[in-house]
């Protein structure tokens, strides 16, 4: 009899509260972590268009520049929900503001990775890999910091790992599968087939070691709206005493070209999915929000300007979220550069006054305790005109 | 290591039981004879769509389609795009069938190669789904091994990438259309073309040059009435635009024509294909030595595809014994098909097999953007997604229902490949089943 033999045949519960230690040797799937805090990091690959999910209704500029696209002030029907004043959140983001109202979201504007050109591609991975350029390292900067906390569990949503969260600690993947459930005896034969294969056994352990540990969380075949359902498979995974401290999500089509919409439309149904979701992340983590920090972010923002096809284009400053019980809220941090044409970046995009891995550095350090001589030098290289930003949590 | 099995599951697709004997006689004429014909061959196109009538319906449907694409209530809408699934589930089983069952399974996997390479992909462009593997075989199969020039030109005027990367709504703002509410310059198709499809990211572009090739291929549309390519005169840009350096003055469509050989000829573009085909073809890290003599081909033959693939063929580095590639599903699915001497009239692929790449995340013609699949290890190997492939081996094992001798499959397969611990694991296996489970998912197996 193997180990993983064992893990699978023997009761979940029993392998959760007895013996996981003694079944995965090294690489224990969801043991007991050292920090209670738990970590989300939701990318929006495509570039969400930050003056349309943060309207800034005080910048005399913003009406005209957008034109039809732009989000109408709060006050009338379908209009954008108030926050201080300057700015106005889209009408779609319902309980992202109701955790603006309750102190547990603190939003950016105007904020963006270091890099400036306008590739989806590369502006995701710079992003991904915290460290400056595209391509500058293969590994993501959530493993690296991953490395820094004993014990605690990191898991993708979905079937393969994104970039964030590559590289020397071992993460998790997990995605509802319709097939029927691999024979133990043959994962038992795999692993041994598989024992010098650098790639395929930690993977192939880290599935079966992950598969249990679901089993006994309950997380199910997705359902309804996809994104809503991953996003409730995370809480699940997140929320027990022997959760996984650290989850990536991921939510694509952002890259609204041609006809964006305004208070409805093509980007307010992306956006409606997405508030939905982080209503049922805060559900589903139930007494485990209040040690929650989820962290929303895209690669860059659009062009400040309607294009053509009443749609916009890449560009450069974008919005960011920090929500969560955690977190200490209701405000928003921007240092507005204004709209006029020589305020935005190149004539053409919000300027970003405020780099991206500063708000990454302070959930690492004030949320999961990190040491910000660990974040300066591993985890975000050479990123020390980023500046930490203290007090994002409680 | 004998050269059979590289040429079968490096350069093709993986063998299928018989094949290894006879490319055993001479693999390099084998890869190099596929090389020959400009085109490749055309699976079956029962029950598929060509492009134009494809667009014709899509345009019938017009009003239905813009609320959907506004997000609003569109049940018709939602109607009118069920009619069209019939349509891309006909051209993705042609599609395996042929990948399966094809004797020339590297022009083959050149085929993928350049699709992939000029992805079109109905995430996100729902109403494209019953046209969307029409690029693949209008444009890209008759260029498989022609000049790269030919297939850029073959995409650029194809009704579904003018479509998928939404020049067909780009009007110059001062032409004769320009000036009515709500059109304008839409600069998405030819951001893709210079990073993703031409020069490459770092192929020396400034945002001036989007700007500039965006007003040189105003104008490159679909027509209303055919749904073939069209040139609108009213949406093109007038006057001369200068693209990197270069001052484009001729009017009309040859004005986008000149422009896109120019792009093609462009020593970035040289470079920016030799590493994409090195890394697909070789390794994630492909050797510098094999970039560098692809790229010279590329160069000295105006970008011949078919001396490309030569080249490749004539390259020390490719024929190194180590499995550096890790499949993608796509390829995974294949070859395990194709081992299990699957398709063909005997024993068709079966229709829920399409299902598989779903479950494998990379259904087909659904690429999560324009950059297409990625192929490296770390893109596909993640926990979650072998135990997929796992699963899927396993049902797949039980429906050949034991008929396959799993050792003698693997002898026939993977030949030289194969290695003593999988050996010994398939044969030691408690079951056919799982004797073919086990050589499905073999480290040698999920490798190239």
């Amino acid at each position: 009899m193997t180990l993983l033999r064992n893990a699978a045949s023997i009761s979940r519960r029993t392998l959760l509260a007895a013996s996981a230690a003694t079944l995965f040797t090294s690489r224990i799937a969801f043991a007991k972590a050292q920090t209670d805090k738990r970590l989300v990091v939701i990318i929006l690959r495509g570039a969400l268009d930050g003056l349309a999910v943060m309207p800034p209704h005080g910048d005399p500029r913003y009406a005209d520049l957008r034109g039809d696209l732009a989000i109408r002030p709060p006050g009338a029907l379908k209009s954008a929900l108030p926050l201080d004043g300057f700015f106005g959140l889209h009408p779609a983001m319902v309980e992202m503001h109701r955790l603006y109202g309750a102190g547990e979201a603190v939003f950016f504007h105007a904020i963006s990775s270091p890099y400036r050109q306008r590739s989806h591609f590369d502006g995701q991975d710079v992003l991904e890999n915290g460290a400056g350029a595209p391509l500058a390292v293969n590994d993501g900067w959530l493993n690296r910091a991953l490395t820094a906390l004993p014990g605690a569990e990191a898991l993708a949503i979905g079937q393969n790992v994104p970039l964030i969260l590559r590289g020397e600690a071992s993460a998790a993947s997990w995605a509802p599968s319709y097939l029927k459930a691999a024979d133990d005896d043959t994962v038992a034969r795999l692993m041994r087939m598989y024992a010098d294969d650098a790639l395929l056994q930690p993977a192939l352990e880290m599935a079966a070691a992950t598969d249990a540990a679901v089993g006994e969380m309950g997380a199910r075949k997705r359902r309804g709206a996809a994104f809503k359902a991953d996003a409730e498979a995370a809480a699940k995974l997140l929320a027990g005493e022997n959760g996984a401290r650290i989850a990536v999500l991921q939510f694509g089509g952002w890259d609204t070209h041609v006809n964006q919409g305004a208070e409805t439309g093509q980007l307010a149904n992306r956006l409606q999915q997405l508030d939905a979701a982080l209503g049922a992340l805060k559900t589903g983590l139930g007494p485990a929000w209040k040690d929650t920090a989820v962290i929303v972010v895209t690669e860059f923002g659009r062009t400040a300007r309607v294009n053509g096809n009443r749609g916009t284009d890449h560009g450069a400053g974008a919005a960011a979220f920090v929500l969560g019980g955690a977190v200490n809220g209701g405000r928003i941090a921007a240092d507005w550069p204004g709209l006029g044409d020589r305020d935005l970046y190149e004539n053409r995009d919000l300027r970003p006054t405020a780099d991206i891995r500063s708000v990454f550095k302070g959930v690492l350090h004030d949320h999961m305790k990190i040491p910000a001589a660990r974040l300066e030098n591993d985890v975000f290289p050479d990123s020390a005109y980023a500046k930490l930003i203290t007090g994002l949590v409680a | 290591m004998g050269k059979t099995d590289i040429a079968l599951t490096r350069f093709g697709l993986g063998a299928r039981p018989g094949e290894r004997v006879a490319v055993a006689k001479d693999p390099e004429s084998w890869l190099k004879d596929q090389t020959k014909p400009r085109s490749a061959d055309m699976p079956a196109s029962k029950g598929v769509l060509f492009s134009a009538e494809g667009f014709r319906k899509i345009r019938m449907a017009r009003q239905d389609l813009r609320r959907a694409a506004d997000g609003g209530d569109a049940k018709k809408a939602g109607d009118f795009l069920k009619t069209l699934r019939p349509y891309y589930a006909a051209d993705v089983k042609a599609r395996v069938e042929h990948a399966v069952t094809t004797t020339a399974s590297f022009r083959e996997r050149m085929v993928l190669f350049w699709s992939n390479h000029f992805t079109v992909s109905a995430a996100g462009k729902p109403h494209l789904i019953g046209v969307i593997g029409t690029l693949e075989r209008e444009a890209i199969r008759p260029n498989v091994m022609g000049k790269f020039e030919d297939m850029l030109l073959a995409v650029a005027r194809h009704p579904v990438m003018l479509a998928y990367l939404d020049n067909i709504q780009s009007v110059g703002p001062n032409s004769r259309g320009g000036r009515f509410k709500d059109v304008g310059l839409n600069e998405n198709y030819a951001r893709e073309t210079l990073e993703l499809h031409t020069l490459g990211v770092n192929g020396g572009y400034a945002q001036d040059d989007v700007i500039a090739l965006a007003k040189i291929l105003t104008g490159w549309s679909v027509d209303r009435t055919s749904g073939a390519f069209t040139f609108r005169k009213a949406a093109h840009e007038p006057g001369a635009k200068t693209l990197l350096g270069e001052r484009y003055s001729k009017a009309g469509v040859s004005q986008g024509e000149s422009a896109l050989k120019g792009l093609a000829r462009h020593p970035s573009t040289a470079r920016h294909i030799a590493e994409k085909l090195a890394r697909h073809m070789r390794a994630d890290a492909p050797p510098d030595t094999l970039v560098e003599r692809l790229e010279r081909t590329f160069i000295k033959t105006n970008g011949d595809l078919g001396a490309l693939s030569r080249t490749l063929i004539d390259s020390p580095e490719m024929w190194e014994a180590d499995q550096a590639k890790f499949k993608t599903p796509n390829e995974f699915i294949v070859s395990a098909l194709r081992a299990l001497n699957a398709g063909g009239p005997d024993s068709p692929v079966p229709d829920r097999l399409a299902l598989s790449f779903d479950l494998m995340a990379q259904r087909p013609f659904f690429a999560p953007s324009p950059a297409g699949w990625p192929d490296g290890a770390a893109d596909w190997a993640g926990p979650s997604a072998v135990k997929q492939r796992l699963e899927w081996s396993q049902q797949i094992a039980a429906m050949a229902g034991g008929k396959a001798n799993p050792a003698q499959l693997g002898e026939a397969v993977l030949g030289d490949l194969l290695g003593e611990t999988t050996r010994f694991h398939v044969a030691g296996a408690e079951s056919g089943a799982q004797g073919l489970t086990l050589m499905l998912m073999a480290p040698e197996f999920q490798r190239r």
